[in-house]
């Protein structure tokens, strides 16, 4: 896709070489330049003198390599680049575009000063707008793939954060029930979420519900032995409920041990289980 | 040939084995023993294997499994009702049955169950 967008034709290959001779030939557009620059880019961002003349110096290289094998291609990666790393540094979009299209005016009004032919000058500024035009493109794409990076991260985030609530049912008892797949940045997460809670609440007892795990395989179980171990560190026993038939089978076919942590199906057991070892007995009074 | 049935007395799952079961047959009694764990939330399994004359080495693996995915599930597992000729044949090979407790009879295999439920 890109290396046919890229491909010049004749006129622009032209226009180009005319742009190119006449940006370097006179360089006094760059002050107007620079100060377009100046105004739209952070000051981190912006280039000093010696980066400014090398950075310049390659780009004409570049546009004639361009001219001369009439594909765009290897400038428009460079921008492509370019753009990543400020739109990484955190230039906002706005910027960048408003920046680029500033630019238009300074240097065609330069071309039209130093280039005597008209047909010349048309086709240098056409060249000029094409390049413009590609880097505004190139702007627009490489902040919509940023953008929907971010979403997904923030996405991410959100769901590891509310799928490890640590229930509070009994100030001893705390369950924590799991949804999803456990990573182990996410077994980071939820062992200190846990753990807080532990702490807090002075809990002897913690029910660990994986019946909304999908896979639980020597990895899981080893994160799950983590925060069991971290659990009985601060003093609380853990409980690890939620074991469908499928987990059993695939934890004893693997040759997995759970250590010595209790294990039941079903969180009601498990619950039945902790109250019990904690001295708690469920009476019905008369109604 | 019909499948196993699985029972529930009191607070147990009972499997009765009449007959010698194919792999396939032993297979499936362990799948649907699972889900009744996890439908019924028994706190024990009872296996009587009196109506069995050759348990072979496959066979203790798949109970051996059984024994420990229901653990895992916080049920524990009796074996009960060993024929004699049988308990020899599997100490002669060497077989284990480590991990599974066992008994001579249903009722002595329920009281364990009984004991070690409050445990």
């Amino acid at each position: 896709m890109e290396s046919q967008r890229s491909k010049l034709n004749d006129q622009q290959v032209e226009g180009l070489r005319v742009l190119v001779k006449g940006l370097q030939e006179d360089q006094s557009w760059l002050e107007t330049v620079r100060a377009t620059m100046v105004r739209e880019m952070p000051e981190e961002l912006l280039p000093d003198e010696a980066e400014w003349a090398a950075t310049l110096e390659e780009r004409f290289a570049q546009l004639l390599w361009a001219a001369d094998n009439r594909d765009l291609g290897v400038y428009l990666a460079q921008q492509r680049q370019q753009t990543s790393e400020m739109a990484e540094a955190g230039m906002p979009l706005r910027a960048i575009a408003r920046a680029t299209s500033d630019l238009r005016q300074p240097i065609a009004d330069h071309i039209r000063r130093v280039v005597d032919d008209t047909e010349d000058q048309k086709a240098a500024v056409d060249a000029l707008d094409h390049m413009l035009m590609e880097s505004l493109v190139i702007a627009g794409e490489v902040y919509a793939a940023e953008r929907e990076d971010k979403v997904e991260d923030e996405f991410r985030h959100m769901i590891r954060r509310l799928s490890t609530p640590v229930i509070d049912v009994w100030h001893e008892i705390q369950v924590l029930p799991l949804i999803g797949v456990i990573d182990s940045t996410r077994a980071q997460q939820m062992t200190e979420q846990l753990l807080e809670r532990i702490v807090d609440q002075q809990a002897r007892v913690v029910i660990i519900d994986i019946t909304g795990v999908p896979t639980v395989d020597t990895a899981v179980a080893d994160h799950l032995l983590k925060t069991t171990h971290a659990a009985s560190l601060v003093g609380a026993r853990a409980i690890l409920v939620g074991i469908s038939p499928q987990v059993a089978q695939t934890l004893v076919r693997l040759g997995v041990s759970l250590g010595d942590v209790e294990t039941y199906a079903d969180l009601r057991s498990g619950l039945e289980r902790a109250l019990a070892s904690l001295g708690y007995s469920i009476e019905r009074k008369a109604m | 040939m019909a499948e196993v049935p699985i029972l529930s007395i009191e607070d147990f799952l009972v499997v009765s084995i009449q007959e010698d079961l194919s792999d396939a047959e032993a297979e499936g009694l362990q799948q649907r023993l699972l889900e009744r764990l996890a439908h019924a939330r028994s706190r024990g399994v009872v296996i009587d294997v009196s109506g069995m004359d050759i348990v072979d080495s496959y066979f203790c693996r798949i109970l051996r499994d059984t024994a420990a995915m229901s653990r895992l599930m916080g049920a524990r597992t009796a074996l009960v009702g060993m024929r004699a000729a049988v308990a020899v044949t599997l100490t002669e090979l060497g077989l284990e049955m480590s991990g599974v407790h066992t008994d001579l009879s249903l009722e002595r295999g329920l009281e364990w169950l009984r004991s070690s439920a409050d445990a």
